[in-house]
């Protein structure tokens, strides 16, 4: 029996970690860009990659703003800030510990400022028999805990001038490009900004009308057409429907040339209009419409008929009230087609459109004038990937159920 | 109600509103024929006249069809026919629809949805209003129902909205709209086309309300009314979707480019574009393009036995691209649907928390594929890309674990030709997976739970439960999955359009819909372009058939 119950959680455990692994794969990269949208220009190219976003620790010293390092000196953590000074740096030791071939290589003993060793006229050559290389190293003397002596300079190299601001007196020198910077988590919203000035806010309004548009004629036609294939038997309704349905078969490609002609001719090409008027007429959703007036009884309108009342009456006392969910699921449907399209308002508008961009549109364009800052991007991509997540999180039930009835009618 | 019945004798004469509509039918008569006749003979302006002349042509004759229509409905008028009056109410009501619409066009109705567009940017802090509006509406929502305070914090999102709309309206200059509307009449035009369309509304409405002289039945009456509500969606097919398809046809049978006047070619487009050829090369060294015909290029060779056989096409690219948009549709296929079904199956033994692993899922297929794309782009990036980076700590966490020295080469996910068309598939994968799954869950609860537990029963161990009762039990699902996928594999365009930086987008990621888009749009090749549109059509036809036949033939039918 327990051996039952722990195959059980065992077994339960494995689902969950699968899940959730799944889970970390769908939702990671979200989380990659919302993370990526608030860093700065520097960060995004930090490697090992993280999360995170952030940015360097400034400290002032001296009136001026310094970017702070960290420094690990006898196991204890000093803080630093970096000047612009720079320092002449020797690094000594013996005749015997030079690498004549690659004087880096050399074994130091001593390294410090040059100026606190005192130069003597003595040189050294030395030179390595198996390569034949030579070389002549001056002799320096050299201040060793308390004591001076005589040693060689393997090499010469400039370092940055680190300073504890508390305690200017604590100088440090290191390169500065492989020093540790001290970072703090700070979020770059000014990014959202930067991103919205580069012509998506235009973007982005614009992005509202097409849809808002294309959403609302969407639900007038289809309500009409899906009512009147619903309810209504008038000569020729199943041909027409059949031939209507037929039409979703079809795939766009066959149409993007001649609509685009037709654009021509009408004069909306580079125009929002184009990406309205010719979509607000939809076959699926007339189906989807008709599918579920369908289903209502056939009593309640009967009676209101008797009464005298219109089709038109009917439709919208009746008829829309009882529909919301429909509505909800084919508005839903409108809003995502119409907020993601691509390819029709890319060849109708184009990229780099000033006036009538939309958000797709915009992001490419963003892609090609921000190529080399992925915060940016990232920032777009967040401003036009939002919106359509927060009405799936508002009214996800919609959304499952209308792709669960697709697939069960399918 | 007191009802006044008029009775009139037949020979009495007819309403006064009979003649003046045969008179205005007449009147549409002579101006289809004279519109045809203009049609016909010369080009009225310079896009139409871009398309060529068989389109004028074929417009000439459309416009016949009104003239008869008037015809007949006169004849039908005089006669007190219903059919007649039908006619009329046909020729009025969609006379009124195409002059309505044209004075929309004259009105700038049409052009201005860009200055709607300029002045929802300049007041877009107004939305805020419809957000508020919005909040307010759900908050009262989840009051109880009938509750006052529920009534009127509904009332004030409503009233919020209002005002926001109203505000957006004035602000965004609609005063300054009409302004511009009434200033079209200065021009001739407009008047024109007004009182046309006030003719063709008065006249329609009239006649429409001579149902009792024709003798209308209710059932006609509502028949007239079906068909007008269909109406705006027979409007609109014909108009953005009949007609683009029938010029589709016919510019992909001439040679539309640009700074030309299409002519009728014939099949050389579609000739063009299919071309192979087969040569064998008995030298194995020699020049493959030595082999073949003038205008054939190398596209492909192999070899059987000893002849190498050289295959050779006049459109490399195209044959290229539909290769590469076959390859995608068979990757995508197996990775979209195989883990789906696998979630799904998990997910639907109603454990905790299913609710939101599915919402997680189903995320990616909310988003716009240009901005995930651009998301994976940053993600495959070969330095610093987090693919790699868990790639490079995978293969690191595996030396530490077993010693071993395997050397990881940072993949070159979108420069790296071979693994190009692979990046945009794992890319449509993710997001295709979701969907997929929610598709198969709703599959997998249709399934009777009776029939588990009679093969547990029997002593089915849950992977024969999964072999012999949810497969075949979810034919219908899996059919429709991978037939939606194909379809929409087939016309992939915005994952490799958005994923990769360089322009022109690299052969190996030139899908069939790139390929038509370069070639229409870039070149504006139209005519070539249509052929190749109609060929992919015909491919995705076949590809749909082919599959409605297998899960016919197949043995799983439910």
């Amino acid at each position: 029996m327990d051996r039952n119950k722990a195959r059980l959680w065992f077994i339960r455990l494995m689902v969950y970690l699968l899940l959730g692994g799944c889970g970390f794969i769908m939702l990671f990269p979200f989380a990659y860009m919302m993370f990526t949208s608030v860093k700065n220009s520097t960060d995004v190219f930090h490697y090992p990659p993280r999360l995170l976003p952030y940015s360097a620790v400034t400290a002032e010293y001296e009136g001026q703003t310094l970017p702070v390092y960290e420094f690990e000196i006898d196991g204890e953590t000093y803080e630093m800030v970096l000047t612009d000074e720079k320092v002449r740096y020797g690094f000594f030791t013996t005749q015997e510990n030079i690498d004549v071939n690659n004087t880096r290589q050399s074994k130091i003993l001593v390294e410090l400022p040059i100026d606190e060793a005192v130069e003597t006229e003595e040189e050294v050559t030395l030179s390595d028999p198996s390569t034949g290389k030579e070389d002549s190293f001056p002799v320096f003397e050299v201040p060793v805990s308390g004591e001076s002596q005589n040693l060689l300079l393997a090499y010469r190299s400039s370092l940055d001038v680190f300073v504890e601001p508390g305690n200017p007196e604590f100088r440090h020198y290191a390169v500065a490009r492989t020093a540790k910077p001290v970072e703090e988590v700070e979020f770059q919203l000014d990014n959202y900004d930067t991103v919205l000035g580069l012509n998506l806010d235009r973007a982005f309004t614009n992005t509202i009308l097409v849809t808002v548009g294309v959403t609302l004629g969407q639900l007038i036609t289809s309500i009409f057409g899906g009512y009147a294939f619903a309810r209504i038997p008038f000569p020729g309704r199943n041909t027409i429907f059949i031939l209507y349905l037929g039409s979703i078969m079809i795939p766009f490609v066959v149409l993007i040339v001649p609509l685009y002609r037709l654009m021509v001719v009408l004069g909306w090409q580079d125009r929002l209009v184009s990406l309205i008027v010719p979509w607000i007429f939809t076959a699926y959703g007339t189906f989807l419409m008709r599918q579920f007036f369908l289903s209502i009884p056939h009593e309640i309108e009967e009676a209101a008929l008797l009464d005298g009342a219109s089709r038109f009456r009917i439709l919208w006392t009746i008829f829309v009230p009882l529909s919301t969910p429909v509505v909800a699921t084919q508005a839903i449907f409108t809003f995502l087609y119409a907020w993601n399209s691509f390819l029709w308002p890319l060849i109708i508008i184009g990229e780099g459109d000033e006036r009538n961009p939309v958000l797709t549109l915009a992001l490419i364009q963003l892609s090609n004038i921000a190529a080399d800052k992925p915060n940016l991007v990232m920032t777009g991509a967040a401003i036009a990937i939002l919106p359509p997540i927060i009405v799936f999180i508002l009214a996800q039930k919609y959304f499952i159920e209308s792709v669960s009835s697709s697939a069960v009618k399918g | 109600m007191a009802t006044v019945v008029t009775t009139r004798k037949q020979g009495q004469g007819l309403p006064k509103i009979i003649y003046i509509s045969a008179a205005w039918n007449i009147i549409i008569m002579l101006g289809s024929f004279a519109l045809s006749y203009i049609l016909f003979t010369q080009e009225p302006n310079k896009q139409l006249k871009d398309l060529g002349d068989n389109v004028r042509y074929f417009l000439a004759l459309i416009a016949l069809i009104p003239a008869a229509a008037a015809m007949y409905s006169v004849y039908g008028l005089l006669a007190r026919r219903p059919g007649g009056r039908y006619a009329s109410m046909a020729l009025n009501y969609v006379g009124a629809v195409l002059s309505c619409l044209y004075l929309l066009h004259l009105w700038g109705v049409f052009i201005a949805f860009d200055d709607a567009g300029k002045a929802l940017f300049e007041n877009s802090f107004l939305l805020w209003g419809f957000v508020i509006a919005y909040a307010v509406y759900w908050l009262a929502g989840r009051l109880p129902e009938y509750s006052p305070s529920r009534r009127y914090l509904e009332m004030f999102a409503i009233g919020v909205a209002m005002l926001a709309l109203i505000a957006l309206l004035l602000l965004g200059g609609a005063v300054e709209g009409v302004w511009n509307v009434i200033s079209t009449y200065g021009e001739l035009q407009t008047w024109a086309v007004t009182i046309v369309v006030i003719i063709f509304a008065f006249v329609g409405y009239q006649i429409l309300n001579q149902g009792d002289f024709f003798g209308e039945t209710p059932d006609q009456r509502t028949s007239w009314q079906g068909w007008l509500m269909v109406s705006p969606n027979i409007i609109g097919f014909m108009l953005f979707f009949a007609g683009p398809l029938l010029l589709s046809f016919y510019l992909s049978f001439t040679d539309s480019e640009p700074g030309s006047i299409p002519d009728v070619i014939g099949f050389k487009n579609y000739g063009d574009i299919l071309s192979l050829e087969f040569k064998t090369l008995d030298d194995p060294e020699a020049n493959p393009q030595r082999a073949l015909s003038f205008g054939y290029i190398p596209l492909d060779d192999f070899k059987i036995g000893n002849t190498r056989v050289v295959i050779g096409a006049k459109d490399v690219l195209f044959w290229k691209s539909l290769r590469n948009t076959i390859v995608f549709c068979m990757m995508l296929v197996p990775l979209s649907s195989i883990p789906a079904l696998l979630l799904a199956v998990i997910m639907n033994s109603k454990i905790p928390g299913m609710k939101f692993f599915r919402a997680a899922y189903f995320l990616p297929s909310v988003a716009a594929v240009v901005g995930t794309a651009l998301i994976w782009r940053w993600l495959y990036a070969s330095d610093i890309g987090y693919i790699n980076y868990a790639i490079t700590e995978f293969v690191n966490g595996i030396n530490s674990i077993f010693g071993t020295q395997i050397e990881y080469q940072k993949t070159q996910w979108l420069t790296d030709q071979g693994i190009l068309l692979f990046s945009i598939v794992l890319l449509a994968a993710w997001q295709a997976v979701g969907f997929n799954t929610v598709l198969f869950l709703a599959g997998l609860q249709g399934i009777p739970t009776t029939l588990y537990e009679a093969s547990f029963v029997d002593g089915a161990n849950r992977v024969q439960q999964f072999r012999h009762v949810t497969l075949p039990l979810l034919a219908p699902t899996t059919f429709y999955v991978i037939v939606t996928t194909v379809i929409t594999g087939l016309q992939v365009f915005n994952e490799p359009y958005a994923l990769i930086s360089s322009r022109p987008i690299p052969d190996a990621a030139t899908t069939s819909v790139i390929y038509l888009y370069n070639r229409g749009f870039f070149r504006f090749e139209f005519g070539y372009a249509s052929a190749v549109a109609w060929l992919l059509f015909a491919l995705i036809f076949v590809v749909t058939i082919a599959q409605f036949r297998l899960q016919r033939s197949g043995s799983y039918d439910v």
